[in-house]
């Protein structure tokens, strides 16, 4: 199947042996994303398409401002192969489960296909825990997003020590990230614990490289047309110059909201 | 681009298939993308390997709005047992869902209607199957009656969880929006009853991020019923009911022949299209394809 500009296309690869369903978004033409290539994953047991269609219509938003977008069913959801094994408690107690090889494979295909200048991860969801985990161990991946990020094992729940140890060693790295999350979301209120145990050095190099957005109102899933529209254009105006034109700014905005 | 099926013991997958024996053929997955001159559609066929002699097919036909984003790995998961039992399967999206093209509110039943036939064509197209059928779940299922009562030729037909009243089902999704602000504002702005006026009275509704439009709500509130059997047409109804707790009753129920050619069954699910879930769904599928086998 041929890929025309602004075209998608199903697509297939494969990590740790199961087959991996995709779909492939090429840029439209030249725009604020020229050069982006982006891996999206989703979270939980939700397909690539997203709740009410939030990939799906982020990746057509990305692909209109010039990206490469790629979408992927993790292993026992959608259309890919395999089982969901990061449920089961195995998975759980393993970091490495966390769909951390799926994301590489599909940052493998992305490169082969597109050779975008900078690859970037986008998640929603435990997906954002994921794109988080794949940002710490691979160079390649030069900036984050993460929707809704939970850092507890359950919603609302304590904090999982492994999560905040991923993201310390993101700091660390100072790789360029973006946080979105919906104001009435128990996820962002462990994300604002998260962040006032920092120590001071950590907010230091916190606030040159990370934007936080509270969305006012929204929930989880954003799961209203106009909560799904913000975030999307905030994040594609981010990964275009680095800011968010809302009411959201660089570093310390959990505290204010 | 083929996407070739890995068995359960290349993936380490847990498919529900204890005790099941091996199946007589493999399947094929086959993405594809077809009506392209206007608002193009996604499907993924499962082609049996080897294709039997007279291959019959089944498309598939999704339940509504997230409903479809929950029940698709069980749409899936009966589509590659059906291509193992050597049924041709075809999954799709419907207009403006999942990876179709086209924005939500290009959608409605209508337009699903015509979508299912679009669906039909592709796959007779694609296997060159003469006999061809529907399977649905929930608005799938009303979906597949009215498709299969414009086209003779569909059959047979697999109706799962059909809902029986599209107005309450309409006007209970409306209700999923005051629940969202409830949760999230702490109480509801409006009423089901406002949120229909403002759609008769040509504005649009968001509900749970989907945009509803005049037309979409019309065809939902219309009076009438879908037809419960339609002549000459063997049918499968499988009623699904949501687990409770305790121990859930063993094997499924035959609750008799209401209309001629119709044979309903019953049996306990999770509602695996208000939440995805990590579950073996191997009782309905088995129940599916032991009825489909024993077509003459």
């Amino acid at each position: 199947m041929s890929l025309r500009a602004g075209g998608e296309r199903p697509v297939g690869f494969s990590a740790r042996g199961v087959a991996l369903a995709g779909m492939l978004h090429a840029p439209a033409g030249p725009g604020a994303l020229a050069g982006v290539g982006l891996v999206m994953i989703p979270g939980g047991l939700v397909r690539r398409v997203g709740l009410h269609g939030l990939f799906t219509t982020a990746a057509r938003a990305f692909a209109q401002a010039g990206a490469w977008a790629l979408r992927f069913d993790p292993p026992g959801v959608g259309d890919s192969d395999g089982a969901p094994r990061w449920l089961t408690p195995a998975g759980l107690a393993s970091l490495e489960a966390r769909l951390v090889d799926e994301a590489g494979a599909a940052l493998d295909f992305l490169e082969r296909e597109a050779a975008p200048a900078r690859l970037c991860v986008l998640g929603h969801c435990t997906g954002a825990r994921s794109a988080v985990l794949r940002a710490t161990e691979d160079r390649r991946v030069q900036a984050v997003v993460g929707w809704s990020m939970p850092l507890g094992e359950d919603d609302g729940g304590p904090l999982a020590p492994w999560v905040g140890d991923a993201l310390r060693r993101l700091i660390g790295q100072a790789t360029p990230s973006l946080w979105i999350y919906g104001a009435t979301d128990p996820a962002w209120a462990g994300f604002r614990q998260f962040a006032s145990a920092l120590s001071p050095d950590e907010r230091a190099r916190l606030h040159v490289a990370w934007t936080v957005r509270a969305v006012p109102g929204a929930n989880h899933d954003f799961t209203s047309v106009g909560w799904g529209r913000e975030v999307v254009e905030a994040s594609t105006r981010w990964l275009g110059d680095g800011r968010v034109d809302l009411e959201g700014s660089r570093g310390a905005a959990w505290t204010s909201a | 681009m083929p996407v070739r099926m890995l068995t359960a013991s290349e993936t380490g997958a847990t498919s529900g298939r204890a005790g099941a024996s091996k199946p007589a053929r493999s399947s094929r997955k086959v993405p594809l993308r077809f009506r392209e001159e206007t608002a193009a559609l996604y499907g993924l066929l499962h082609r049996p390997e080897p294709a039997p002699d007279g291959m019959a097919g089944l498309v598939i036909c999704a339940p509504f709005a997230d409903e479809a984003v929950h029940a698709h790995r069980v749409l899936a998961e009966l589509a590659g047992r059906l291509a193992e039992a050597g049924i041709a399967a075809f999954c799709f999206d419907y207009t403006g869902t999942g990876d179709s093209e086209a924005g939500f509110d290009a959608g409605g039943l209508t337009r699903y209607v015509a979508d299912i036939h679009d669906a039909v064509a592709c796959l007779r197209r694609q296997t060159g199957v003469k006999r061809c059928g529907l399977v649905g779940l929930r608005l799938g299922a009303n979906l597949a009656m009215r498709a299969a009562a414009e086209d003779p030729s569909l059959s047979p037909l697999v109706l799962w969880a059909p809902l029986p009243d599209l107005r309450h089902y309409f006007r209970g999704f409306l209700r999923l929006r005051l629940f969202t602000e409830v949760a999230t504002a702490g109480r509801a702005t409006s009423t089901v009853r406002a949120l229909e006026e403002r759609l008769a009275s040509g504005g649009a509704v968001d509900v749970l991020g989907y945009p509803i439009g005049p037309e979409m709500a019309r065809e939902f509130l219309r009076p009438g019923t879908d037809p419960a059997a339609l002549p000459g047409r063997p049918t499968l109804v499988v009623e699904l009911r949501a687990r409770t707790v305790g121990p859930a009753p063993g094997g499924a129920a035959d609750v008799g022949l209401c209309e001629p050619g119709v044979s309903r069954r019953r049996l306990t699910a999770e509602p695996f299209w208000e939440r995805a879930r990590a579950a073996s769904h191997a009782e309905l599928f088995e129940t599916t394809v032991a009825w489909l086998a024993a077509l003459p």
